[in-house]
């Protein structure tokens, strides 16, 4: 098997361009799938695979046995330090998915239906794969799917490792320029929370009721105390407020606190300041 | 104007002359707050008022500081992202050109109402290019992206350094509403660039 793999690829480069598509469309008439065998013009499958390693850098060409007999260029650099040519295509790849594969010819009859594969050594790569009977044997074609990301790590791969109709660079443009934009919304949501927990702390206003808060009154009489001027200080609690907010609610007590707060400031001059410093 | 043109005028002051130095031109283009935010939409005239400022304090033409800021957006470490996204538009340098006839879709992917000026690029030969942009009138009806030209010399002239390639830009003859810019691609792979992997980490 190795020595008809290398002839496969020494073929594959003396086919002249012009007259490959000539014999494909001879060779193709009426013969049965023996690829692997040794029957098949070997010219035939130096076409086949040309147009394959353009067209699907990431299939497995495969005799009916299951041997390789040719990998895309992609596929074959994902294993550099590994024969694939001749290996037995069960000893590179577990199918998970149809999952009651026994052995290879259980995979022969699922022409066209998605298979689910993965390396069974080192970086065990996950693909989602599809495979097609032709006259030159069974094309198994594969892709990295969802695992794109993980494959990305495992491997060094550039655009060129991709067909030029695959929309996995475009995919990835997307998924970079997304991440890009997100990361900057995560900023600024991280820049607008520290400004409103800055708002906040500098607020003077009670929010329920629109009076001072605390940190204002301080102020309010720090400045007072400094001053010449004499000034007054009351001190009001609410009697029964408790009482309001256990057999009412906190509504009902919300809306007693507001009431008040309206009426202490329109008792009060301009001047003077309101606040409400208890919790409530 | 977008914010992150606002924002993209911001870091290239901050990252390339300093925090100081940004603060007279936040200062002098009369900035509220911390500076600019990249995601929110601004006051259109915001980014004339800034540029004008960046100029003053920098005692530079605005043609140059527009090219320097597109030369920041690719080559500055801290933003990095963009690089690699423009790398996105292909293998080589010459696939990059062809790809800039996109670059407005594709920053729409990214940011939805990001609304860059309209790219055409001409192959007038396999080694001489020229790009239209489009950014004024009849072409826009907004207040335009005059300069845009400019700031794509500079991203240009980066690119070509990290894809390797050698390349002389020319300021074309400017029509209404449009500047170009005269690409003769010399060599495309003049020096070794530097890498781009699809994956971030790989490699």
């Amino acid at each position: 098997m190795d020595g008809q793999g290398a002839g496969l690829r020494n073929q594959a480069g003396d086919a002249p361009a012009d007259d490959t598509g000539n014999v494909t469309a001879t060779a193709g008439a009426g013969r049965p799938a023996l690829a692997g065998t040794g029957a098949t013009d070997g010219r035939d499958l130096a076409a086949m695979t040309q147009v394959l390693d353009v067209l699907c850098p990431m299939h497995l060409l495969l005799s009916q046995a299951g041997e390789v007999l040719h990998a895309g260029p992609t596929l074959a650099r994902l294993r550099p330090h590994t024969r694939l040519n001749g290996a037995r295509f069960l000893d590179l790849f577990e199918v998970t998915r149809p999952r009651q594969i026994a052995g290879w010819d259980d995979l022969l009859g699922l022409q066209g239906k998605m298979l689910r594969l993965t390396f069974r050594d080192q970086p065990m790569t996950d693909f989602k794969g599809c495979l097609a009977l032709s006259d030159q044997g069974i094309v198994l074609n594969l892709s990295f799917g969802i695992s794109i990301l993980a494959a990305l790590r495992d491997y060094a791969l550039t655009s060129a490792d991709f067909a030029v109709t695959d929309m996995t660079v475009e995919l990835l443009y997307l998924v970079e320029a997304k991440s890009a934009a997100m990361e900057e919304s995560r900023k600024l949501n991280l820049r607008l929370r520290g400004a409103m927990v800055a708002a906040e702390a500098q607020a003077l206003t009670d929010t329920l009721t629109g009076l001072a808060n605390r940190r204002a009154l301080e102020q309010r009489l720090e400045r007072l105390a400094y001053g010449r001027d004499g000034f007054a200080l009351m001190h009001l609690d609410l009697d029964h407020f408790k009482a309001v907010n256990d057999t009412l609610g906190h509504a009902a007590g919300d809306h007693v606190l507001r009431h008040v707060a309206t009426i202490l400031s329109e008792e009060t001059r301009s001047g003077d300041t309101v606040a409400r410093v208890g919790g409530g | 104007m977008h914010g992150l043109i606002n924002r993209a005028i911001q870091c290239f002051v901050t990252d390339m002359h300093g925090a100081a130095i940004w603060n007279d031109v936040a200062r002098a283009a009369q900035l509220h707050g911390a500076g600019i935010e990249a995601m929110l939409d601004h006051d259109p005239l915001l980014t004339g008022r800034v540029l004008d400022a960046t100029c003053q304090r920098l005692c530079r033409p605005r043609a140059e500081v527009l090219e320097d800021i597109g030369t920041y957006l690719v080559s500055h470490p801290n933003v990095e992202a963009l690089r690699r996204l423009l790398r996105f538009g292909g293998e080589d340098f010459s696939d990059f050109l062809c790809s800039l006839d996109d670059l407005p879709e594709r920053a729409r992917l990214a940011v939805a109402d990001l609304d860059l000026p309209v790219l055409e690029m001409h192959e007038l030969a396999h080694d001489r290019y020229r790009l239209r942009c489009l950014t004024g009138a009849p072409y826009r009806q907004d207040g335009g992206f005059s300069g845009f030209g400019s700031v794509m010399m500079g991203v240009l002239r980066a690119m070509a350094d990290d894809y390797g390639a050698l390349v002389v830009l020319d300021h074309g003859a400017p029509e209404p509403g449009c500047e170009v810019i005269e690409i003769a691609l010399v060599a495309c792979d003049y020096s070794e660039g530097r890498r781009f992997e699809l994956g971030r980490k790989a490699g």
